[in-house]
């Protein structure tokens, strides 16, 4: 009996290690979804992977490959490409190709992607004899790359809209842009308007007061030169006749007195009227003059109230268009004092400050609500007030009051010079 | 013979003091001027004795005509003679260098003649 034995120990490892090599490929194909297959021409045999049967929804090796099978699981819509595509790279002897179709699952009925890749390879004629390829199921990428793209689209569609609103918006700002700008015209022509028109009433006020001291000047110096002349012509006409009657108790001579009296109230009353209207103590001896007469006069009619009198200031000081102001402020401002406030002293100040001319004129009376005095429906007082205002500012000066009820008033006008 | 100018732009008032001057000193001479102007140039032409000057003149006024004519003219008399009978007048007057202060409707001919006689003793 012959034994004969071989070692096989190397073959059953060279065995075991590609079953293992095979195992992680089909492992490695598995987890990539990366199936391949190969076709050999010249036997016309399909060998798939394990994953091109996963990919296709069917149990690996369920059954011997065919072309046929494959093109059955590919998407219906797809296959007449898929098919022209292998067939046409074959016979126009293309070393490669590339496609991307649709297959669906036998057992799911699921539609996947691929993405196949074909090489051909040839024998030493450069005939084709066999094609390998790789199956890649790419569904998740393409999901994923729909949901970008879909998520892209709704992205630019968004950007679209926004762009939109906008570009509506920016519309609608400009268009508000130049109502309002058509509108700050407006006010701005309304503004100029106002201040050409609040200009042209100041100016107006400014005639207004320049024409009633005018006025005022020539019918007081009219009443002075005519009535109140002629007036004394006839007393001292009357008072020398009456030196030459010899019969001193005739009737002529009771007449004649009796007139003389009767001339003097005319001459008193036109001079009265005259020194109202301005007093010619103004214009003949200056503001300093007046102010001295006007208090005296003031103080005669107002027994209760005394003024104190400082003037620091010396006549050529006054600027003369500012000595009639001065006056009717001065004049305005005593008259309130002696309506309006219960007071019994008054203490005026006139001064050259280096600056200004500034008149001060401080009362200790009851004093007033301003803001009452100063309303738009306010007193006679409050008048008043206004008119020295307007007064001072008119002739380039400001005016300052303050007053506060049971405290006094002060009253304070100055003009820089 | 005293000369005498009056200062008196009315004319009635003016003519009415003239003739009341004339009947009460007969020799006085007596001239008029109705501005300062006029009155300056009459004084230039024979400077009077005394001057009757009204204070309201157009153009300059009396007190001004007072202290140029006293600044040439110191010895000339010059009276005011005014409607308005208060103490800053008066003092005015002193201050432009007036002599005297007459009030117009209140004139005293003894006033009157007493400063005639000051100025021209013995004048009738």
């Amino acid at each position: 009996v012959n034994i004969y034995g071989r070692d096989i120990t190397q073959r059953k490892r060279a065995e075991e290690a590609l079953r293992e090599n095979e195992q992680r490929l089909s492992r490695a194909q598995e987890i990539a979804h990366l199936g391949s297959w190969e076709l050999d021409l010249i036997t016309n045999r399909l060998t798939w992977s394990d994953e091109v049967y996963r990919i296709f929804g069917l149990q690996p090796q369920e059954f011997g490959a065919t072309y046929e099978a494959f093109l059955e699981a590919v998407h219906p819509d797809d296959r007449a490409a898929v098919d022209t595509t292998y067939s046409s790279s074959v016979r126009e002897g293309r070393d490669t190709y590339e496609i991307e179709h649709r297959v669906i699952r036998k057992s799911t009925g699921e539609i996947l992607t691929v993405h196949e890749r074909c090489e051909h390879f040839r024998d030493v004629s450069g005939r084709i004899i066999r094609s390998v390829g790789m199956v890649h199921d790419i569904t998740e990428r393409k999901r994923t790359e729909e949901a970008l793209r879909q998520r892209t689209l709704e992205l630019q569609h968004l950007t679209e809209t926004l762009e939109q609103q906008v570009q509506e918006r920016t519309e609608e700002l400009e268009v508000a842009n130049e109502e309002l700008k058509v509108e700050i015209d407006a006010c701005q022509r309304v503004e100029i308007e106002l201040k050409k028109s609040e200009s042209g009433l100041r100016h107006l006020s400014l005639e207004l007061l320049n024409a009633q001291e005018k006025e005022r000047k020539l019918v007081a110096g009219e009443i002075h030169d005519s009535v109140g002349s002629s007036l004394s012509a006839i007393k001292f006409k009357v008072e020398n006749a009456l030196t030459e009657v010899a019969d001193k108790s005739s009737e002529t001579t009771a007449v004649l007195q009796s007139v003389i009296p009767i001339v003097q109230g005319a001459i008193d009353e036109a001079r009265r009227i005259q020194m109202n209207l301005r007093p010619s103590i103004l214009d003949d001896l200056g503001i300093l003059a007046t102010i001295k007469w006007f208090c005296r006069q003031f103080e005669s009619t107002y027994s209760r109230i005394r003024i104190s009198q400082d003037i620091k200031i010396e006549e050529h000081e006054v600027p003369a268009p500012l000595k009639t102001v001065i006056f009717r402020v001065l004049q305005e401002g005593l008259n309130n004092v002696a309506k309006h406030s219960k007071a019994k002293m008054v203490m005026l100040l006139l001064r050259n400050t280096g600056q200004a001319v500034q008149l001060v004129i401080r009362d200790n009376g009851g004093g007033f609500d301003l803001s009452q005095v100063q309303s738009p429906n306010g007193t006679a007082h409050g008048l008043g007030l206004t008119n020295m205002r307007e007064r001072t500012e008119l002739s380039g000066g400001s005016f300052v009051i303050e007053s506060t009820e049971g405290k006094g008033t002060t009253i304070r006008a100055s003009w820089p010079i | 013979m005293l000369r005498v100018l009056i200062v008196e732009d009315n004319r009635i008032f003016r003519e009415a003091f003239k003739k009341g001057l004339v009947d009460y000193f007969p020799s006085m001479v007596i001239e008029e001027a109705a501005n300062g102007d006029e009155a300056l140039q009459k004084i230039k032409g024979g400077p009077p004795d005394l001057i009757f000057m009204d204070i309201r003149l157009p153009g300059m006024n009396g007190l001004q005509l007072t202290q140029k004519v006293k600044k040439d003219f110191p010895d000339i008399n010059i009276a005011i003679l005014t409607d308005y009978d208060l103490p800053e007048y008066r003092q005015a007057a002193v201050q432009y260098g007036a002599d005297r202060f007459y009030v117009k409707n209140s004139l005293k001919w003894d006033e009157l003649e007493a400063l005639v006689q000051s100025i021209s003793p013995g004048a009738p």
